[in-house]
């Protein structure tokens, strides 16, 4: 430190540092003199002392074990590696093991099934959960539905004779729920069209098998010919007609004319009234039941599998047709389409069922007979087969009656002279005269279509004044009966007879 | 006018020894990649290139201690090699590797005994063949060693690495992990707390 306190050590440093520039250095020599060059000599020579430390070689030693070191990273990686692996691979067969352990299934007996578990859901779920239960109740205006179609196919098979309604209707879940999952009609006419349509359906349904159990089994001729109750007897009835039993011919006959002349259009002789929009929507609901029925028959005769059957039963009596007629009605349709016989005055809906759209086409006939005379459908006796039938109308001048024969199925039918006949009804509804229609002079195959025969009623071949109405037979297969002296208007007629189709 | 043989030759970032560590601070990282990629061939001359420097500071910080100067030098290589994906390469590879060195290094020294001067492992090393101070500057050397044994290993270390080493303040400040004006605050007292040491031993018609 000089005299005026300045630590020349520290210009030393500073000079050595390379802090002060020669300008600088020269002016502090000149301030302070030779104690700042001596300061500066023993500054550079400390430093040089510590740059002269000595600076000894690490041993050879140490080189090789760094090395080593370096080398031994690769085994001993392999060396944690395997380790490694064998840890995680004993870590994986114990996690396996008690995996298995855990997930091992419980016995069978103490484990519920599926169906046990969802039946304990089912009952537990709350009955205010809207969707959790499916109730097999049914509202009050359905169960009548429910009880009057469900139990017809199931009985029918069983008791061909004795169809009658069933008490509960819960014997035939799957039906019931089918019929629950279809949307009730809102309005009182047309909840009754869709129980007649039903209704309608399954009486088809159930002379179908009836049919069968005939084939099978035949029944006497008084069996036989002991018609079934009509379904009219269940509640509900088309018209709102009271439940009534014919106990005798007379009743049958008028029962049959009655529900014949109200489905068919015609007004009924005391009531001059027009036809309601309601019938006729009515009629041609039936008439699309009764084509559903054909198919699902046609479908059955060739089905052997009693589980086909079974299942058969049930769209049966949803009034839904089964998938193999489906697949006969398309066929059908399109050779009806290709041979150009849909010129009958009836559409076709996209399954290839028969849909009529005029109330008074001869179908209608046909139709009232299935409503009132389900005993009386065609059987597979003679040359009618149930695809045929026969209608008959009344002409006045020149009185002749018009028989119109019909052929529904795929298959051709024999029409024989002998199996047509005429008879007459007096006033009483009693059958008091008959005699053959002499025609046709040979027999012949009646294919899908029509047949129209014309039958001359004057002269020998009148018949008696006591007769007031006619009805025609073809086989087992009747027509509904008509006045002998038609009104003047013709509507007693059909409405537009079809010229006589060419012989096969 | 500046003194001749005094101005110094490292540590001036000026200096033509400014490029040569910078290649060498170039190669350190690539070396240093390399190795850290799997090149062991690029360790080994990383180890060939700083087994001798880090042993030699380490000798001297450890006051003439051989085996702990190997021991820490071997040591220091080893964990720099196994933490190899740590070097950021921010630095040179010496400064890192004294990083790792130093902080067992005091660590050791921490819990030792001051080393006497004279140590007879020192005197050996001092005894090492140096034409130029084994002439002229024994004595003087010799008394900067007493003194030098006798600092604090921090103030040592940082003298050591500033004029032993010739690291610039740069260096130094990345190995100790302080700003440079603290290194050059901390170097200023390190040298007069030498010069304390000194005095009296060291005078002015002592320097050749």
């Amino acid at each position: 430190v000089s005299a005026d306190g300045t630590d020349l050590a520290e210009l030393a440093c500073s000079r050595l540092d390379g802090d002060l520039a020669d300008d600088e250095w020269r002016r502090l020599l000149d301030a302070h003199g030779p104690p700042l060059t001596a300061a500066l000599q023993r500054e550079a020579a400390m430093r040089d002392a510590l740059r002269g430390l000595p600076r000894v070689p690490a041993p050879a030693a140490v080189r090789e074990a760094v090395l080593a070191h370096v080398a031994a990273p690769a085994v001993r990686t392999r060396a944690q590696a395997w380790w490694w692996t064998a840890g995680v691979l004993a870590a994986a067969c114990i996690g396996a093991a008690l995996s298995l352990q855990w997930l091992m299934p419980e016995p069978p007996a103490s484990r519920p099934s599926e169906t046990t578990v969802a039946v304990r859901e089912h009952a537990s779920a709350p009955a205010e959960a809207p969707g959790a239960k499916r109730e097999l109740e049914l509202p009050a205006d359905r169960k009548d539905d429910v009880r009057t179609v469900a139990p017809i196919a199931s009985e029918s098979l069983k008791q061909p004779t004795e169809a009658g309604p069933a008490v509960g209707g819960d014997g035939v879940g799957g039906a019931n729920e089918l019929m629950a999952k279809n949307e009730p009609p809102t309005s009182p006419p047309l909840q009754a069209k869709a129980m007649a349509g039903a209704r309608a359906t399954a009486e088809k349904d159930a002379s179908g098998v009836r049919e069968q159990a005939q084939r099978r089994a035949p029944l006497d001729s008084a069996a036989a010919a002991k018609p079934a109750p009509p379904a009219s007897a269940a509640p509900g009835r088309v018209g709102g007609k009271p439940d009534v039993k014919p106990d005798s011919d007379a009743e049958v006959a008028t029962l049959r004319e009655e529900a014949e002349t109200y489905a068919s259009g015609h007004a009924p002789p005391a009531a001059d009234a027009p036809v309601p929009l309601e019938v006729r929507q009515e009629a041609q609901s039936v008439e699309r039941s009764r084509q559903n029925a054909l198919a699902r028959k046609t479908h059955e005769a060739a089905a052997k599998d009693q589980g086909e059957a079974v299942a058969s039963d049930v769209d049966r009596v949803a009034g839904l047709p089964t998938a193999t007629g489906l697949a006969k009605l398309d066929e059908g349709r399109d050779r009806r389409l290709a041979g150009g016989e849909t010129g009958d005055g009836k559409g076709q809906d996209k399954r290839g069922m028969v849909t009529s759209d005029d109330a008074d086409a001869p179908t209608n006939g046909a139709v009232t007979r299935q409503l009132a005379e389900p005993a009386a459908a065609p059987s597979n006796a003679d040359a009618a087969t149930p695809a045929a039938r026969i209608e008959l109308a009344v002409e006045a001048e020149p009185p002749v009656a018009v028989l119109t024969l019909l052929n529904d199925g795929q298959d051709a039918v024999q029409v024989q002279a002998r199996s047509l006949r005429l008879e007459g009804l007096d006033a009483s509804g009693t059958r008091c005269w008959e005699r053959g229609t002499g025609q046709p002079a040979d027999d012949f195959m009646l294919s899908h279509g029509r047949r129209v025969l014309r039958i001359e009623l004057s002269g020998e071949l009148a018949p008696p004044t006591t007769v007031v109405r006619l009805r025609a037979h073809w086989g087992d297969a009747v027509s509904g009966t008509r006045e002998r002296l038609p009104a003047a208007d013709g509507r007693n007629a059909p409405a537009a007879a079809p010229p006589p189709a060419a012989r096969p | 006018m500046t003194a001749p043989g005094l101005a110094p030759s490292l540590g001036n970032p000026g200096g033509p020894g400014a490029s040569k560590a910078t290649e060498a601070t170039i190669d350190d990282r690539l070396l240093a990649a390399r190795a850290r990629s799997g090149d062991r061939e690029a360790f080994a001359r990383l180890v060939a290139l700083y087994t001798d420097r880090l042993h030699a500071m380490l000798l001297n910080l450890v006051n003439g201690d051989r085996d702990l100067a190997a021991e820490l030098t071997q040591e220091a290589f080893v964990r720099a090699f196994d933490r190899l994906d740590q070097f950021a390469g921010g630095s040179s590879f010496y400064t890192w590797l004294y990083r790792l060195a130093r902080n067992r290094a005091l660590d050791v020294l921490a819990r030792k005994r001051p080393v006497a001067a004279g140590d007879e492992a020192l005197e050996r090393a001092a005894s090492a063949p140096s034409p130029a101070d084994a002439v002229a500057n024994e004595d003087l050397r010799a008394r900067v060693r007493e003194a030098l044994a006798t600092l604090p290993p921090d103030v040592r270390e940082i003298l050591l690495m500033r004029e032993f080493d010739g690291l610039d303040y740069e260096a130094i400040a990345e190995a100790l992990e302080v700003p440079v004006g603290t290194v050059k605050s901390r170097l200023s007292r390190a040298r007069a707390e030498l010069r304390s040491r000194l005095e009296g031993s060291v005078r002015a018609e002592d320097v050749p």
